[in-house]
């Protein structure tokens, strides 16, 4: 998670506290405020350029900088650019948790705003504007109406976008702006006339959006090809709602348009198509003819799209949606373009193979079949299931082609299993439309070569349906009786399709039958609903197999199957050039209010500062000049202290101790170097008085902790100790008079006793008061 | 629009994260990188979680990644993405984890004048480049990912590896850079033979495409072939080069193209693409591959791969790779080539059950063969495990060839004033797509 650039600009820190640095981010984050702070008297710009860019970076990795806020106000009195975008960008980040001390920094803002440079003015503007809260708003306005008439059209822009921002934090603020959003439709700049459609669409988002009068929608096609291609393409998306008053009027329109569908990119094509779908809906048969217009732009984009696989996607997404509403045949002939490529990622292959089963007909089946019938020999697996769901598709589709098909599955019934897992499930769709077909799938359902669950219950259901067709069906049924390992939806199936195949077979099928009525009801756990059906059917076949038999035999017959009708017709309803149309899903289905997920977020938001205001309550943390590590705990080796603390392990007592411990001064040397640090600690000094050599050892023995060896060198007393309870404990242990600090340093054999040991101290150390 | 924009690396850190509009949970990187490695390949540009909306694009490894509450347009939040993309290679010469990381305030400018509350703004290269204060820092020269050739996966297409790109991948910002520009005519092929070598199916992609260090982004006239023609009519064949159909970028005026075959260009910074095209015609495939398979014995199989360069003897294809899968329930494999072979190398790979066949140069009209000794283990008979033979797939690269005959008759700049005439270069590249043959 340390990022690349931490050790160009390390060299920053004195050297001295490097070691208090690693695997702390609640001290890296102290480390900075102070380097920050420091940062202010700095001359250079390039010195001070490093230490900002370090909190951005940061903040960037998702640590919490918010606490540097301060610090960083402060700084925003720059007059270097590349510092102050960066500050910017932080102070917009943080404000929403900062909002006391937000306006420390508005003053900068405003300053800014007045600057001569338009590019100043603009980027400050914007800067202002998305400083999250409400406090901020009185600020903000005057600012904002007197950018939207600026002369730059850079600051205009970005004053309507202000607008949108302040309209989500206090929409009252905004009264009659509409109109002015209105006028500046008509501005010079492309770029403020596209701002301000946005800004109209979400400040009139509940009316519906901006209103397209016949006059605004002329100008906007005047100025068209002025616009960048996602100017053109939001103008395009506006038209789309637009209804023309004659035919006149949108065949004008739509031979205007025309042209836009040899752009490439792939944003105003399909928002062109969009717009000539919804003029002609009504008009089934100028319908007919845009489709077959707009196929051939599609097809390029879906073949070449720059190398752009994820702009492919989404536009073969919408040629499968063109094919689905019926339209197939317009693409019949070029098939050859939705063949899979080798380079392709998994999801383009897949989608391609949708659309191939879709399009397939008389006039590109033959090649068409062979190309399926090798994808589903493919390595990857999916490729493989989804090319014999594609055959599939088409032999329930096309019923004159279905025996081929079935000959054709049924050759693969020697590859893998996967495989027939998955002709099986096919097999079951092909047979309930046309129950003929059997013959031809025997070799796979006698194969023995099923695996998958689901196949197998398909796998049940057919023997069981076509008992009497199927020579080996009761000794296939007879192999799942008793089988432990079932799951109770097969066990259900079992039964149902052994009670079919015993009206039609009953010879060979009482044996079997009998068996599974044994193996239900006589296993005590079996699932009560399973046992009871089983007795119910068990009784019925005592009482009255005849009347039983006439119960089954129902004579329903199916002459609609779901998919035949492939109209969906949900899809009907989808919007195009939309991601209805990519997740294949209404609208509602995953498009929620901003209501929804301002709740989420706050409810995020106020977490974050619970847990930063736990922090701080729990440990108050001194800010001193120079030095601010004492309140750092770290602890190599063991990365994941909340591990640690969480496993509640049973803390050391004065007794888990060894009374009277000794080794001599070499062992103690030898554990001490060839040992790793198991855990350390700093605080700050509490007690001045008692931090001398003799009550130190005092206090310690008293804890069963022996001195070894001590010394005392410009006001820092160094000493060392050690103990025993499982294993043996050594302690480096140094009181720092000029800085007021205490630090321990634990070894141990065993790691986490080093951090047990090291508690235990913090507890007595704390209990006399020496630190706080 | 746009909530926020990620930028993750392949492990799924943040190198990037700009929230613009706070309306969605800051967690949505996490759940990003969740969702994506739920899919067995690439994960879909486009999915929705918890009603977040995630569009992202796949550049350099990298996830470029856009989050949003609204019903988006699909191909404009992606396009918008790719944008980005290119900008930031605009700007750092090259788009990699590496140069991200050290760039990282630079590429929070570019997002900022790009995007304001999620809403594209300025978002040509030339545009921004007046508002940007921070350098590009360049990656180490020796650094040990340049030095690697890319593999020809790459999920740029068009990046060519033959040709020194040195002089293409640097930045728009560099102030000394010389004068000029950059044409590639890049086709992508894909041919598909069946087992007697005949073609199933076939086409090309192709593009030019520029990069231009011009000054003062001056008018361009770029003619193509006399003889093009686009749209195919039904069965028509003629001597001339037929574009099924293409395309445009928004800097460029097609309506002389019918009658001149030209094209004029207002050239944007940095790099972009005039004109696509897709051919689905006939054309001689610069590869032919002629594989034979033997049943020696009901566990030994052996198959020997003909190929054959079928281009002029001037031209040299580089890194011809063709890849050969084998059963599954192989014991064993032994690959022959034949004596004295140069620059040319076949594996065994057991773990994938593959055989690589590299040939590192071949010039046009010669032949190579390669021979695999396949043993099986015993559960599976030669007669039904030659069926799992194959595809074979072959990769290469072709430089200063392609197959359309599409040319640069000439790029006029015009309007040049008082400086010196500007270079230009003209490159052409062929490269696979898919190229296969089944058995």
């Amino acid at each position: 998670m340390r990022p690349h650039y931490a050790s160009s600009i390390a060299n920053i820190q004195p050297p001295k506290q490097q070691q208090y640095f690693e695997g702390n981010r609640k001290g890296e984050v102290n480390e900075l405020k102070i380097l920050v702070k420091n940062n202010l008297s700095e001359k250079d710009d390039k010195k001070k350029r490093e230490v900002i860019k370090k909190v951005i970076a940061y903040m960037t990795l998702g640590i919490d900088v918010s606490k540097i806020f301060p610090e960083m106000c402060m700084a925003s009195y720059t007059n270097d650019m590349v510092q102050k975008k960066m500050i910017y960008l932080y102070l917009t980040t943080y404000a929403e948790q900062n909002k006391d001390l937000a306006f420390m920094a508005i003053s900068t803002f405003q300053k800014d705003c007045k600057h001569s440079d338009p590019k100043i003015r603009g980027f400050a503007l914007r800067n202002l504007c998305s400083l999250r809260f409400s406090g901020a708003i009185e600020y903000l306005m005057p600012a904002i109406k007197e950018s939207l008439s600026d002369i730059d059209p850079y600051v205009r822009k970005t004053a309507i976008m202000g607008c949108v921002k302040v309209y989500y934090m206090q929409p009252d603020y905004l009264s009659n702006i509409e109109e002015q959003l209105y006028k500046m439709i008509s501005d010079n700049d492309p770029l403020v006339i596209i701002n301000a459609i946005h800004a109209l669409n979400e400040v009139l988002a509940q009316e519906g959006g901006m209103a397209l009068s016949k006059k605004l929608v002329d100008y906007l096609l005047g100025r068209l090809k002025e616009f960048n291609e996602w100017g053109q393409a939001t103008i395009l998306d506006e038209l789309s709602k637009y209804q023309p008053k004659d035919d006149t009027e949108m065949f004008n329109i739509m031979n205007l348009l025309e042209e836009r569908l040899k752009h490439s990119c792939s944003a105003i094509v399909l928002a062109v198509i969009k717009v000539f779908m919804n003029f002609t809906k009504n008009k089934p048969q100028i319908y007919q003819q845009v489709i077959t217009r707009v196929k051939s732009p599609l097809v390029t984009l879906a073949s070449i799209s720059e190398g752009n696989f994820e702009i492919m996607y989404t536009i073969l997404c919408h040629i499968k949606f063109i094919a689905s509403k019926g339209y197939n045949q317009v693409f019949a002939q070029d098939y050859k373009c939705f063949y899979s490529r080798v380079d392709e990622p998994t999801y383009i292959k897949l989608i391609k193979l949708e659309i191939l089963s879709l399009i397939a007909c008389d006039i590109n089946l033959g090649d068409m079949l062979n190309e399926l019938g090798e994808y589903v020999t493919d390595v990857d697996q999916e490729i493989s299931k989804k090319s014999i769901q594609a055959l599939g598709a088409i032999a329930i589709r096309l019923p004159d082609l279905a025996n081929a098909i079935v000959k054709q599955l049924s050759s693969f019934i020697t590859l893998q299993d996967y495989i027939t897992n998955e002709i099986i499930i096919v097999f079951k769709d092909i047979l309930r439309k046309d129950p003929k077909h059997i013959k031809d799938c025997l070799d796979i359902i006698q194969s023995d070569s099923v695996t998958d669950q689901n196949s197998k219950i398909t796998l049940i259901y057919i023997l069981g349906q076509f008992g009497s067709q199927i020579p080996l069906a009761p000794y296939i049924l007879q192999t799942f009786v008793g089988s432990a390992e079932e799951s109770v939806e097969l066990k259900h199936a079992l039964l149902t399709s052994c009670i079919k195949v015993f009206f039609t077979r009953a010879p060979e099928m009482q044996e079997i039958l009998g068996k599974l009525f044994y193996c239900i009801i006589n296993n005590e756990n079996e699932d009560i609903d399973l046992k009871d059906r089983a007795a119910f059917y068990y009784r019925a076949l005592q009482n009255n197999p005849n009347e039983l038999k006439k119960l089954w035999q129902y004579g329903i017959k199916i002459d609609k199957f779901l998919e035949e009708q492939n109209i969906n017709q949900e899809a009907l309803l989808f919007e195009f050039n939309s991601l209805s149309v990519i997740y294949e899903k209404n609208v509602n289905k995953f498009i929620k209010s901003f209501e929804y997920f301002n709740n989420l977020r706050n409810k995020e938001l106020q977490d974050q500062i619970q847990e930063s205001q736990q922090t701080t309550t729990e440990k108050q943390e001194p800010i001193q000049d120079g030095f601010d590590n004492e309140q750092t705990i770290t602890i190599p080796n063991t990365p994941n202290l909340l591990e640690i603390s969480n496993q509640s392990q049973p803390s050391l007592t004065i007794d888990s101790f060894v009374l009277d411990y000794r080794i001599d001064v070499e062992y103690f040397e030898n554990m001490w170097t060839s040992l790793n640090n198991g855990a350390s600690f700093t605080r700050q000094l509490a007690r001045i008085d008692i931090a001398n050599e003799n009550s130190m050892e005092q206090l310690f023995n008293r804890y069963r902790l022996y001195n070894i060896a001590a010394g005392e060198e410009d006001n820092v007393l160094q000493m060392y100790f050690y103990g025993a309870h499982k294993c043996q404990v050594f302690f480096e242990f140094e009181i720092n008079k000029n800085l007021n600090t205490v630090l321990l340093n634990t070894r141990s054999e065993l790691e986490d006793q080093a951090y047990l040991a090291q508690k235990y101290v913090q507890d007595f150390l704390k209990q006399s008061n020496l630190i706080s | 629009m746009f909530s926020q924009i990620f930028i993750l690396s392949p492990r799924g850190d943040t190198i990037i994260n700009r929230d613009f509009r706070s309306d969605l949970p800051k967690s949505t990187p996490e759940t990003f990188f969740r969702q994506a490695k739920t899919y067995s390949g690439d994960a879909n540009p486009l999915f929705t979680v918890d009603c977040i909306q995630f569009a992202h694009i796949k550049r350099g490894g990298l996830y470029i990644v856009g989050t949003s509450r609204f019903n988006l347009q699909p191909a404009m939040s992606l396009e918008l993405l790719d944008r980005l993309a290119k900008e930031i290679k605009d700007f750092c010469g090259v788009i990699n984890e590496e140069v991200l990381r050290k760039n990282f305030i630079l590429i929070y400018e570019i997002l900022d004048e790009s995007f304001d509350f999620g809403y594209p703004q300025l978002m040509a290269t030339e545009q921004i480049k007046p508002l940007i204060v921070n350098d590009p820092i360049q990656p180490q020269p020796d650094s040990v990912m340049n030095s690697l050739r890319p593999k020809i996966q790459t999920f740029n297409i068009f990046v060519p590896n033959t040709i020194g790109s040195q002089a293409v991948q640097r930045s728009v910002l560099n102030k000394n850079q010389a004068n000029e520009i950059f044409v590639d005519i890049y086709e992508k092929l894909n041919v598909l033979f069946n087992s007697s070598a005949y073609v199933i199916n076939q086409s090309i992609e192709g593009c030019i495409q520029m990069t231009s260090f011009l000054q003062g982004n001056p008018p361009l006239k770029l003619a193509l072939n006399d003889d093009l023609q686009i749209g195919r009519q039904q069965g028509q064949y003629s001597a001339g080069v037929i574009l099924d159909d293409c395309n445009f970028h928004e800097c460029v005026n097609a309506n002389e193209l019918d009658m001149n075959k030209t094209l004029r260009i207002q050239p944007p910074d940095g790099q972009f693409v005039v004109m696509n095209y897709r051919i689905s015609g006939d054309y001689a495939a610069p590869f032919r591959l002629f594989p034979i398979i033997e049943e020696i014995s009901s566990s030994k199989i052996e198959v020997t791969i003909k190929l054959k360069a079928c281009f002029d003897a001037k031209i040299i294809a580089s890194y011809a790779t063709i890849r050969i899968p084998i059963p599954k329930q192989t014991a064993n494999a032994y690959t022959e080539l034949v004596k004295n072979a140069q620059q040319e190398t076949a594996e065994y790979d057991s773990n994938k059950k593959m055989v690589e066949w590299q040939i590192k140069k071949l010039n046009g009209g010669q032949e190579r063969s390669l021979k695999i000794k396949l043993t099986l283990q015993a559960t599976q008979t030669a007669h039904t495990a030659r069926k799992e033979i194959g595809p074979i797939a072959m990769n290469f690269e072709i430089p200063m060839f392609n197959v359309s005959r599409l040319q640069i008759k000439y790029l006029r700049i015009e309007e040049r004033g008082n400086t010196t005439n500007p270079h230009r270069w003209v490159r052409y590249i062929t490269q696979s797509s898919s190229y296969v043959c089944r058995i």
